[in-house]
């Protein structure tokens, strides 16, 4: 999942990408509205993260111009001021939730989890597509009600799947949305994930939970169940 | 800008000029008009009394005495005079006054025929002129004559003159009287204004407090807003200094507790946890302190906001933030009531009302508004676990302390104190739907 933050205040925005890098999420960082409006513009994020009181364009600026341009991805604006008004003016911007400074980071972090989730249409945290178990919050896999040892990308690449198991993911997109802007890219470790990731849930070659389409990507084919 | 003093004077003695003047001009046209009038009667009068004494001959000649009843026809220079002329033209008799006189020539009339003219005579003097057809019979023939008497406008001038004398000393009397009665008149009816213009002075400088007297209706508005407003800033004031002091005052235990915390090393409070601990119980300070701040409470010239509209949009807003409850709102009311109140107190109030309804709700939440005369009847009930009724007064009056890790914010705390600054109260209850019913009750102005 990749995740961009806008906020200006520099200790804050770095110790919340650590935050938010130690949870598996790929982060994109901007220190003022202009350079954040363009990250926007430029990349699908599976959620952001918006301060409100930017110090060259207005936060609320930055969500209108993206919800105008069709952004569709989520919005969590931070804000100082905690006054009612200024929350609803927020959200009626289009942002999704808001977080009023300070804050705690697990509450932040809980709030991007449901804010992704409720963006690929799920409803509850522990996606089901059995005999596959794959619990968000925790981040924790179980086949058939068995723990599976997954590596940090194996579960990147699994939870994207299995988020988005209604369309067919190209290796680009999946490599986008599991490693942040800076990182150095190869799509063949992609092929290298869904490999391992294929002998651990499906060591029988049973269920067939993750499908090749040739040319065009991956597509998680078992029926989610909530 | 002109003083109201000035602006009442300048108008009314236009208005005053305007109307005497007038009047002056209308009474000296309709007095000379009737100055005229009368000579000219009078002056027809001598022609008949002429007329009467005078004898037509054979020849066509006519015989007037010499000494006639009207004086001033035989006495020289008299101002009066008199001639008759044939119809060719020809001077038939004058009078004795009118010797060494050049008078002008008559003209030739008709019988019965008049004309009344002002002309002037050779040595500049101005004459009334009127002139009056006559035919005689002499000898089977009818003859026409014209009996011319002339008048010098001396006399004329001389009403005249006295007339304006008296019309502009009258005038001027009645004007000066006119300007003094409006005079006291202004100073009298805006005598109240100068009373409140005192009244505010001593309140500026701290005599009293409001403005007390009694006023004129037209006033009322006026004063009752002012009044309203120095209320409802002096509470705002206060509200300001409270919170300020107290935020001073709270923020000290949380602080004495950190420093001990580093100073101490004791095993019993790291200081990692005290840190943690004192932050949280500092947010929720200031976040209670700084919405009492920003409270702005009752104000009698507050723009109206329409309640609809500011509940559907928090509601808007709520059903994204809490999107996986899928909360069905149910707002049962009127569309175009008006509160008459501060916009932000009002979001401040709802927001925090109804995020508690929808937080605690299980899938209803239901706003109704009750309107009554000078007051607002706000209920929000949800179907969630309501709340225990020990634990009512707590929410409501939750002071900062530091023992309140429970998870339930200020919001209801914040929302007792807004409705504090509008004379309202608040109470929890049970709710006909199974969970909590908050009621709000706020006093209007209108």
């Amino acid at each position: 999942m990749r995740v961009l933050i806008i906020e200006d205040e520099d200790s804050l925005r770095q110790q919340l990408s650590t935050q938010l890098k130690k949870q598996g999420y790929a982060v994109d960082e901007a220190a003022n509205g202009q350079d954040g409006a363009f990250l926007g513009e430029e990349h699908e994020y599976d959620a952001t993260i918006v301060d409100i009181g930017l110090p060259d364009i207005s936060g609320l600026k930055v969500i209108q111009q993206w919800r105008n341009n069709k952004r569709k991805f989520p919005i969590l604006i931070l804000t100082a001021r905690g006054r009612w008004q200024e929350k609803v003016e927020g959200l009626e911007a289009g942002a999704d939730d808001y977080l009023v400074k300070p804050f705690h980071y697990e509450e932040l972090i809980a709030r991007i989890k449901a804010l992704v989730r409720r963006a690929s249409g799920k409803t509850n945290s522990i996606i089901n597509a059995a005999p596959i178990d794959l619990d968000i919050n925790s981040q924790v896999v179980n086949v058939s009600g068995h723990h599976i040892e997954l590596t940090a990308y194996e579960y990147k690449t699994l939870e994207y799947l299995m988020m988005h198991n209604d369309k067919v993911i190209s290796k680009t997109e999946l490599t986008e949305h599991i490693y942040d802007q800076d990182f150095d890219r190869d799509s063949n470790t992609i092929e290298v994930f869904v490999g391992r990731l294929r002998r651990k849930l499906d060591p029988d070659n049973t269920y067939k939970p993750i499908e090749t389409l040739r040319g065009r990507g991956y597509r998680f084919s078992l029926p989610i169940n909530n | 800008m002109l003083s109201i003093t000035l602006r009442l004077l300048i108008s009314l003695s236009l208005v005053l000029t305007s109307f005497l003047g007038i009047t002056a001009f209308v009474l000296d046209k309709a007095f000379q008009k009737s100055v005229k009038d009368a000579t000219q009667d009078r002056l027809q009068g001598y022609a008949m009394a002429l007329i009467a004494s005078a004898e037509v001959r054979i020849d066509g000649s006519v015989y007037i005495p010499d000494i006639l009843p009207i004086v001033r026809f035989n006495q020289s220079q008299s101002g009066l005079y008199a001639q008759v002329t044939n119809f060719k033209g020809k001077i038939l008799w004058q009078s004795e006054s009118s010797n060494e006189k050049v008078l002008p020539k008559p003209p030739n009339l008709k019988n019965t025929e008049t004309l009344f003219t002002i002309d002037s005579i050779a040595d500049g003097e101005l004459l009334f002129n009127y002139n009056y057809g006559v035919s005689w019979d002499v000898s089977n023939r009818n003859l026409g004559y014209t009996i011319n008497i002339l008048e010098s406008l001396d006399s004329y001038n001389k009403e005249t003159k006295n007339f304006r004398q008296t019309l502009w000393l009258l005038l001027g009397g009645v004007a000066l009287l006119l300007l003094i009665v409006q005079g006291s008149l202004m100073r009298w009816s805006l005598k109240p204004l100068r009373h409140a213009a005192l009244e505010i002075e001593s309140i500026e400088s701290g005599e009293q407090s409001q403005l007390q007297s009694v006023y004129p209706k037209e006033l009322g508005p006026l004063t009752k807003n002012i009044n309203a407003l120095i209320k409802s800033n002096k509470q705002h004031l206060t509200r300001y200094r409270n919170s300020s002091s107290d935020l001073a005052h709270s923020l000290k235990t949380p602080l004495a507790l950190l420093r001990s915390a580093s100073e101490s090393n004791d095993p019993r409070y790291p200081l990692e946890k005290v840190v943690a601990e004192q932050v949280d119980q500092m947010k929720k300070i200031v976040d209670y302190q700084l919405q009492r701040a920003s409270t702005s409470g009752k104000n009698p010239l507050s723009k109206p906001v329409n309640l609809f509209s500011v509940i559907h949009k928090i509601c808007n807003s709520l059903d994204k933030v809490y999107a996986d409850k899928k909360i069905a709102a149910n707002l049962p009311m009127d569309e175009e009531l008006l509160f008459f109140g501060d916009e932000s107190d009002l979001f401040e109030m709802l927001g925090n009302v109804l995020d508690n309804a929808y937080k605690w709700a299980d899938s209803n939440v239901q706003v109704r508004i009750e309107s009554k005369p000078k007051q607002l009847l706000i209920h929000v009930d949800d179907d969630g676990p309501g709340i225990d009724p020990k634990l009512i007064k707590k929410v409501l009056e939750r002071g900062i302390r530091s023992d309140e890790r429970d998870g339930t914010g200020i919001g209801l705390a914040v929302v007792s104190e807004i409705v504090q600054a509008y004379d309202g109260d608040i109470n929890i209850d049970k709710s006909d739907m199974g969970g909590c019913h908050i009621g709000i009750k706020l006093s209007q102005n209108h």
